[in-house]
């Protein structure tokens, strides 16, 4: 049965993620009172610390995932973990950027809230500028992944997740975003979500369909066919994400996703596979 | 007598399993605890090693379920665990360290006490009693259907408002012994194999004396290597009528 490794510090699991830069990343979303390239880069640096928080005894981290980060925007690709494009847990703790304190409001029960400060780590930068070479991204994901499935070959396959607001401006990402799906371990192959990161309420939302026929445009119709099927461990964490059942055939694609979604997204990725 | 044996996850030393068991006999009665830490949580092994020895003194924890003095005990435990979570952590100052106390430790508790012939366990979690009589597992508790394994189960906390409420969450059960019975004490990733297979036989004839422990050390590394045994921390207490 694919899709069934389980996840250890023997048979780590990738997670590699892609986070578009370009200028319209500067937007502001109204419902969250930030730009997209500030939600987004929150979400994923919390990410990365809850994951590091969920793999660890609080003396050690376990190495049970490899986690990535590829920006792309002002016309580079760059990767903030390294040349190698991935990281072991335990690497990515050892260096973060810096560490920053923010309050937050915390329901204490009995209708009170309290002020907690709480230290959140940093791993990289929100930014926004210029064009979306999302094809060069994901041919960098491909060169970062083919190195990493050689060496885990025993893994739970590769999950990409792909966070853009657009279209590419360097050209159709579809054979791309095909190719970085031909990576495999014996387990099954790479898996990719697209979240396309909404800009404004009113906006139709789309999460996890199975029928192309709830596409609109040539772009959303692009990003559903790209997008992976998603296989039955993380159809049904995808389910539970969202409160309701997703059909067999269900893809990984999110359209006008909010940063609620988009948490969702990356939690499903996190989630695969029965780490010990 | 009660015969363990105990092997930590693969690349993982015996000091940092976080299964850990305890076991007491005091004025004819014997009592034996098993506790499975949660591989991430925090300090998980201090925990359970809380738990076990809490199970075995002359009021076992979980005896007092449902009663009055359930929860101050439960929050002594707690607070004690905190003060040796904190003086553990102490030379690391990071938020990794401050996180992991906020979110406290988890673990599964089995409880069993034997007086005579008769015996009487108690249990949160996944961790399983087996009695096997004649070479076949006759009873399994808490769980005796292989698929329940797959559902997170309810576990003790130190952060007492995650434990639950409902009289369900410490589950019970009593029997009699007769004379070849045998009594298993598995962490989940064991208990689960030997139900899935519907067999003991094949693993108690393995790990007879002498070679007892290095019969399961190997065993246990054969079957996850075929992928029969998940790679858990894995512990077996036998006890023989």
């Amino acid at each position: 049965m694919a899709y069934a490794s389980e996840i250890s510090r023997r048979n780590p699991a990738c997670l590699l993620i892609l986070v578009d830069q370009s200028g319209s990343m500067n937007e502001e979303i109204p419902a969250d009172r930030t730009t997209k390239a500030k939600g987004v880069a929150d979400v994923v640096n919390n990410l990365i610390a809850e994951l590091i928080n969920r793999n660890t005894n609080g003396e050690e981290v376990f190495d049970r995932f490899h986690v990535g980060v590829i920006t792309y925007g002002d016309t580079s690709v760059k990767t903030p973990f390294g040349p190698d494009g991935l990281a072991p847990l335990s690497q990515i703790y050892e260096k973060p950027l810096r560490i920053e304190t923010r309050i937050f409001d915390r329901y204490v029960g009995a209708g009170r809230m309290e002020q907690e400060q709480v230290q959140m780590p940093i791993w990289f930068d929100a930014l926004g500028a210029g064009r979306t070479p999302m094809c060069e991204a994901l041919g960098k994901a491909k060169e970062v992944l083919t190195t990493w499935v050689a060496s885990h070959p025993s893994s739970f396959p590769p999950i990409v997740v792909n966070i853009t607001d657009g279209e590419a401006s360097d050209g159709d990402p579809s054979p791309a975003m095909r190719e970085l799906q031909t990576l495999s371990t014996r387990d099954g192959s790479a898996l990719l979500f697209n979240v396309l990161v909404t800009q404004k309420a009113g906006d139709r939302k789309v999460a996890y369909p199975a029928d192309p026929e709830d596409m609109w445009d040539r772009a959303s119709a692009t990003l559903f066919e790209s997008s992976s099927i998603l296989p039955p461990a993380l159809l049904a964490e995808a389910s539970r994400a969202i409160g309701r059942e997703l059909p067999a055939g269900a893809r990984g694609v999110v359209l006008n996703a909010s940063l609620v979604d988009l948490i969702k997204a990356l939690e499903i990725g996190t989630r695969a596979g029965n780490a010990v | 007598m009660v015969r363990a044996f105990v092997e930590p996850k693969s690349d993982w030393d015996l000091a940092k399993c976080q299964d850990r068991f305890a076991i007491r006999s005091d004025r004819g009665i014997l009592r034996v605890a098993l506790s499975d830490g949660a591989t991430d949580a925090c300090l998980s092994d201090l925990w359970a090693d809380l738990l076990v020895q809490a199970s075995t003194c002359a009021l076992p924890l979980l005896d007092i379920w449902g009663r009055k003095a359930w929860l101050p005990r439960l929050q002594g435990l707690a607070s004690e665990w905190r003060s040796q979570a904190e003086a553990r952590l102490a030379p690391n100052r990071s938020w990794l360290a401050s996180n992991a106390l906020a979110r406290g430790s988890y673990a599964s508790l089995l409880q069993l006490e034997v007086c005579g012939r008769r015996w009487h366990a108690k249990a949160v979690g996944d961790s399983c009693l087996l009695l096997v009589r004649k070479q076949s597992i006759r009873r399994s508790f808490p769980i005796s259907d292989p698929a329940a394994f797959r559902q997170r189960p309810a576990l003790l906390a130190t952060r007492l408002e995650l434990n639950g409420k409902r009289p369900s969450f410490v589950r019970q059960e009593a029997g009699c012994l007769i004379p070849g019975d045998c009594l298993l004490l598995a962490s989940d990733a064991l208990a689960y194999r030997l139900l899935a297979a519907g067999d003991v036989h094949e693993l108690l004839e393995h790990i007879k004396a002498p070679r007892g422990e290095a019969a399961f050390r190997d065993w246990v590394h054969t079957e996850r290597r075929y992928g029969r045994l998940r790679d858990d921390d894995t512990t077996l207490l036998i006890l023989e009528a």
